[in-house]
């Protein structure tokens, strides 16, 4: 019998996804209870299961490593895998926004437009320093507000696509407090909050939801779904993470004259 | 391929069910083109901030939404938006004001797979952009009654309303986001007095009751958090039988959300009295008028009711006399200023509409008066079950491998007259033809009748 392999988040989603199993009445031995294993047990026939890190877990899935697995909407869309891996089901926790902030002391910085024009009006002194996690969702922001290719700075630079380095925009690749990077290591961040707090209390300004209201995801690789005998354990599984799931109110405001 | 299930919520219509819903859309396009409204079409999709403009983005759950080149997308839940975005992008500066304009396609909302909705449906409305008056009210409200006995629902019910009453009477101190409370706030009270009245008291009403029950018990939690104390709290009544619900449910509705709106500091109490008591109002125009009058006497409302009496008036001028004025009525939509209306069979509502002035602006326009409405066409559907679809043939010509060229050539003829033809060597199942001819080397062979092989004999010996 062919195994179905699934990929939990370890770390902020932890807590919540082991809930949900728990609501669909699945115990998952040594998952979210402090376990320092890395293989949990749901005690379902011929489902497997690993903890991996929530950025990890959908190039994972693209690769074919595993057939589905939990993570944010935002490591979905930064890995840019929506052709091998499928969004099954909106989980509704691990609410965050990605967003583009500045320093609060700007004044005339208000939103992406102004922030781009910021710095071309001032071509030729230095480039605009955004630090993020999200090297792809800051790219594509870029590149929906300018003409430019932004420059690329990362450890793995060598293993990138030649860039050019002398690009007026230039996107830093942060490993963590990236709201400590502005004012004087950069000039913009593009990073998760739950509430704005954190980058509030760093001097920093929201001007723009690059990706509002990432929640936590069920994604299945696409192949697997075609697969005659994964397909009953995905939709398996998939039912189960469904009882704890937010219930759309439906017809709940109405729109437009019916 | 194996088995690829259709995606849930979704359905399929086949040749039966098709060739009905195009012809009750036929008789859509009819009736608008008739009053000289103009087709418009837009794309199934839009960005996202479209519908969220009037909504807020509490209605993005209610949305098909997608991502697609990091920019969030949704499919559309109406088509009144989209009007508006051409409006507000001066995309219909040089066409004849008012804007008279008619759309039919399909729009989309997440709704619950079972809950019994589609998730994908068909709607089909008016807009007239631009004009003030009373009569532009009339005239939509006359076209899509006219649409409706066209389609075969002449007995539909209509009900016609005024959310400006209700506008008028929270105006003042009121923010724009508590006056849309409020509004939504009657729109549920009308919608609790209606499920009440119609709730089986013997009988299967699970489902029904359930649904109350749920109503109920949100009630109840406004009540605590507004600290409610009083004949109809719902905490010291907590388990109550079919018969009681119904009875007691709207009066504890009804202190409810005027305690809600007194606590929180929505309304001046005696404005709520004024609400509540317009909200139960209903029957005919005479029977309303001088109840509402003197329940607004003072207020800021009579010019509003005024505007719906004026309305009314207008709507009997093109033979509409069956209808009801349900005061209550409040759409559930935060855009409706004026006169709304809405038309129901079985308890459904599958079409309506109203006045919207202040739309426009939202999207960016210049402030432009409108009125509109729009059907929900499966609901409507529904509704005309059990009307047969004509057969797919009205004639089909039977020939030999001979005959076969002729048949060919008078087929065609017979299409140009805008006939249903079919051919072939043998006929087809007899309920997809409503006449079977013979064609030979001698003609063509009608029943007991033989005619020469051409339309003109053809259609002759047909319409006899």
């Amino acid at each position: 019998m062919t195994e179905l392999r699934l990929a939990l988040p370890k770390g902020s989603l932890e807590k919540k996804t082991r809930a949900f199993l728990e609501a669909a009445g699945i115990d998952p031995k040594g998952y979210g209870e402090g376990s320092r294993s890395y293989r949990p047990d749901l005690g379902i026939d011929n489902i497997s299961v690993k903890i991996l890190r929530p950025q990890e877990i959908p190039y994972m899935i693209a690769a074919g490593f595993y057939d589905m697995g939990l993570s944010g909407l935002d490591w979905y869309l930064e890995t840019a895998c929506q052709a091998n891996v499928e969004d099954i089901l909106d989980l509704g926790f691990g609410r965050v926004d990605i967003v583009l902030a500045v320093p609060a002391a700007w004044e005339d910085v208000n939103n992406s437009k102004d922030l781009f024009q910021k710095f071309a009006d001032s071509t030729g002194t230095r480039p605009l320093r955004i630090w993020t996690e999200y090297l792809n969702l800051t790219e594509s922001l870029v590149r929906q507000h300018t003409d430019l290719e932004p420059s690329l700075y990362t450890p793995y630079q060598r293993l990138h696509v030649e860039r050019r380095s002398s690009s007026p925009v230039a996107i830093f690749h942060s490993f963590g407090a990236t709201e400590s990077k502005p004012p004087d290591d950069g000039d913009a961040i593009v990073d998760n909050t739950e509430t704005g707090s954190t980058l509030r209390a760093n001097g920093l300004k929201i001007i723009e939801r690059v990706l509002p209201d990432s929640t936590a995801r069920l994604l299945v690789n696409r192949r697997s779904l075609r697969h005659r005998e994964k397909r009953p354990l995905i939709e398996k599984v998939r039912d189960a993470f469904a009882v704890g799931a937010p219930k759309r109110r439906e017809d709940a405001p109405v729109f437009g004259h019916i | 391929m194996r088995d690829i299930p259709p995606p849930r919520a979704t359905r399929d219509y086949l040749p039966e069910e098709a060739t009905a819903r195009r012809q009750v859309l036929n008789r859509f396009t009819q009736t608008a083109e008739s009053y000289g409204f103009q087709p418009v079409e837009t794309p199934a999709y839009e960005r996202v901030e479209l519908f969220l403009a009037r909504s807020g983005s509490e209605i993005k759950s209610s949305l098909l939404t997608f991502h697609c080149d990091h920019e969030e997308f949704a499919l559309r839940p109406e088509l009144t938006a989209p009007v508006c975005r051409l409006l507000a992008a001066g995309q219909l500066d040089d066409l004849p004001k008012p804007y008279k304009l008619y759309y039919t396609g399909s729009c989309f909302r997440y709704v619950r797979p079972g809950s019994g909705r589609l998730r994908e449906f068909t709607q089909a409305g008016l807009e007239l952009l631009g004009e003030a008056g009373a009569h532009a009210d009339a005239e939509i409200i006359a076209a899509a009654s006219r649409f409706l006995r066209s389609a075969g629902l002449a007995d539909a019910s209509l009900k016609i309303g005024s959310v400006g009453i209700f506008r008028a009477l929270l105006s003042g101190k009121l923010d724009s986001e508590d006056q849309a409370t409020v509004v939504g706030h009657l729109d549920l009270l009308a919608g609790i007095r209606e499920r009440c009245a119609q709730l089986k008291i013997d009988g299967d009403n699970r489902l029904e009751f359930d649904e109350l029950r749920i109503d109920r018990k949100q009630l109840a939690e406004l009540q605590e958090r507004t600290g409610y104390e009083g004949e109809y709290s719902i905490a010291e009544h907590a388990d109550v039988d079919a018969a009681e619900l119904a009875q007691r449910l709207p009066l504890e509705a009804e202190a409810t959300l005027r305690n809600v709106w007194v606590v929180e500091d929505m309304v001046p109490e005696a404005r709520a009295d004024t609400l509540i008591k317009i909200s139960r109002l209903r029957g005919t125009l005479e029977d309303v008028l001088d109840q509402a009058k003197d329940a607004l006497a003072g207020t800021p409302a009579t010019e509003a009711l005024e505007n719906l009496a004026e309305v009314c008036r207008l709507v009997k001028l093109y033979g509409i006399e069956r209808y009801e004025i349900v005061m209550g009525i409040a759409r559930g939509l935060t855009f409706y200023t004026g006169v709304v209306f809405e038309f129901t069979a079985n308890g459904h509502a599958y079409g309506g509409g109203g006045r919207y002035d202040g739309l426009a602006e939202i999207f960016g326009a210049e402030p432009t008066p409108s009125v509109g409405c729009a059907f929900r066409f499966d609901s409507l559907l529904e509704a005309l079950h059990g009307t047969p679809a004509p057969a797919a043939y009205e004639l089909y010509l039977v020939a030999d491998a001979d005959s076969l060229p002729a048949a060919i050539t008078l087929a065609e003829g017979l299409r140009d007259h805008n006939m249903r033809v079919g051919v072939g060597t043998s006929p087809p199942a007899s309920a997809l033809v409503e006449a079977t001819a013979q064609v030979s080397k001698d003609g063509v062979r009608i029943g007991n009748f033989q005619v020469p092989a051409n339309a003109d004999a053809v259609l002759a010996e047909l319409r006899k």
